[in-house]
């Protein structure tokens, strides 16, 4: 009894190291949201989804209305690109490069027809957040706010 | 009490937050002074004395559990009387709707003690004849339209200014004016009979 | 008996109030002296007011206002005992004790985190490179949570 079951725990365990060495070569993953926000001098109503956001973008804008375009949400390994299609055919591509202590490493880059327009590599804070913005859009300007935590 | 009323509770400005703490000696003091003013107010809208003795309950009760929510927009009296009068007109149109007014036959009437009341000449016949006055002066009031019979009632027992009937009614002065006007020539009506009789046997016709 | 034209029984009314203006006050007793209907009228709203008085003294006679604040009183300190009975009761009450420590627990937690510094030590972002198509490019923290804000514009 006991010489039928040590090959089915061996290979078990095997299974378990395996599964384990791939993940941790695989390295972390990194769990990224973007938002993309329509700010403009309109009369439309507060966002709600945007509460808590906005309070802190009237801390730095004037714009007297913020609308949510999109949320999207990505989990990306290290060296993996999340694309987010953004309004005007532009595109939002984020590719984490490295994991530093409490930073995630970023980069970001928006294509415009195309065509690169803007490219920038940042470290972002564990749970923290930014935001690229000026992109015309309508009547307004398009804000992204970007998020990171692993 | 004496103590008190000379630190001041006839002053609103001691009174009212006394009042709000819920001290029991401003409180009697406002019964006091309220009570009698407040009987009259009721009676002289619903005609009915047991009720009264009720609406002047009920204002006083109302007048603490809420005080705290007076924020002196108007006078304490003002405040006051405007709860009486509202307490009274809920009354009546209650009483209304269950059983029509209740009507007392002049033979009740003329049974009631009348030791309080001060007659010229206190024959039997003269305290028959001044009962049968009032009955009819209360039955005038009766079918007098709630707004003026308030506003009367407000002048005649309390004899409040038509500013002040004004703002316990929130109305206009000018409105005052007229529905007492109106009032009286009713009430003048009611009485025609007697009044000038009065004045027949006055002039010795 | 006509009435003269002058004859004014809202003034009369008014006047029985104590509402007349000086110059009203002064026309009127010059009109009553000469207008026997006025006398009457008036001597007519102050019967109906002695009257009115004397029937209300009467009620008021009748009523024991010191039973009347007895009642009161009464009814007033069962209110106020009452109001101290309901709320002792749910003060007691389980339905409130155990929200209202799970509500304390909360605030506690609460306060014990906004104790710590509001302001992140550093930037959300540390900006390593920045290019592209622009024409101007600006780089701002906001002032409470220091989150980075890359604004450019684009090139047309």
């Amino acid at each position: 009894m006991k010489a039928k079951r040590f090959p089915f725990i061996t290979l078990s365990l095997a299974v378990a190291i395996i599964a384990l060495s791939t993940i941790a070569r695989a390295g972390p993953r990194i769990h990224i949201e973007a938002v993309t926000i329509l700010a403009s001098h309109d009369s439309s109503p507060r966002d709600r989804r945007l509460s808590g956001l906005i309070n802190e973008l009237e801390s730095v804008f004037r714009y007297s209305s913020y609308r949510q375009i999109s949320h999207d949400k990505m989990n990306l390994a290290i060296g993996d690109t999340g694309v987010v299609p953004l309004p005007g055919r532009r595109q939002l591509k984020i590719t984490p490069i490295r994991v530093s202590g409490k930073r995630a490493e970023l980069r970001v880059v928006i294509f415009k027809r195309g065509q690169q327009v803007f490219q920038t590599v940042i470290q972002l804070l564990n749970g923290g957040r930014m935001t690229v913005g000026g992109p015309k859009h309508k009547k307004g300007y398009l804000l992204f706010n970007i998020s990171s935590s692993f | 009490m004496s103590n008190r009323e000379s630190i001041g509770l006839s002053d609103e400005g001691t009174l009212i937050p006394l009042l709000k703490k819920g001290d029991e000696e401003a409180f009697r003091y406002l019964l006091n002074q309220y009570q009698t003013k407040l009987f009259g107010i009721a009676y002289g809208i619903t005609s009915d004395r047991e009720e009264s003795l009720d609406i002047v309950q009920d204002v006083f009760v109302k007048v603490f559990q809420h005080i705290g929510a007076f924020r002196g927009e108007s006078g304490l009296a003002t405040w006051i009387y405007r709860i009486a009068v509202n307490q009274s007109l809920n009354w009546q149109r209650r009483w209304k709707r269950k059983f029509g007014w209740r009507h007392r036959p002049l033979g009740d009437e003329a049974n009631d003690d009348n030791q309080g009341l001060i007659l010229k000449d206190p024959s039997p016949q003269a305290v028959y004849e001044q009962k049968e006055l009032e009955t009819v002066l209360r039955e005038g009031l009766k079918g007098l339209p709630a707004e003026a019979r308030v506003v009367f009632v407000l002048n005649e027992v309390e004899g409040l200014s038509y500013d002040e009937i004004a703002d316990v009614l929130k109305i206009k002065k000018g409105t005052v004016s007229s529905r007492l006007y109106y009032a009286r020539k009713k009430l003048r009506k009611s009485l025609e009979k007697y009044m000038e009789e009065g004045n027949e046997e006055e002039q010795g016709l | 008996m006509k009435r003269s034209k002058a004859c004014d029984s809202m003034l009369l009314s008014r006047h029985m109030d104590g509402e007349l203006s000086p110059a009203e006050y002064d026309w009127l007793m010059s009109h009553l002296a000469a207008c026997p209907d006025c006398q009457e009228e008036l001597r007519q709203n102050e019967a109906l007011r002695t009257l009115y008085k004397s029937d209300l003294a009467e009620e008021r006679s009748q009523v024991s206002f010191q039973g009347l604040e007895r009642k009161v009183l009464k009814q007033v300190s069962q209110k106020r005992l009452s109001w101290w009975m309901r709320h002792k009761e749910l003060f007691f009450s389980k339905k409130l004790l155990i929200p209202a420590t799970a509500m304390a627990a909360m605030v506690l937690l609460f306060f014990s985190l906004i104790r710590q510094p509001l302001l992140p030590p550093d930037p959300s972002a540390i900006i390593t490179s920045l290019s592209g198509d622009m024409t101007s490019v600006i780089v701002l923290e906001t002032p409470k949570t220091r989150q980075t804000i890359i604004w450019f514009n684009e090139a047309s």
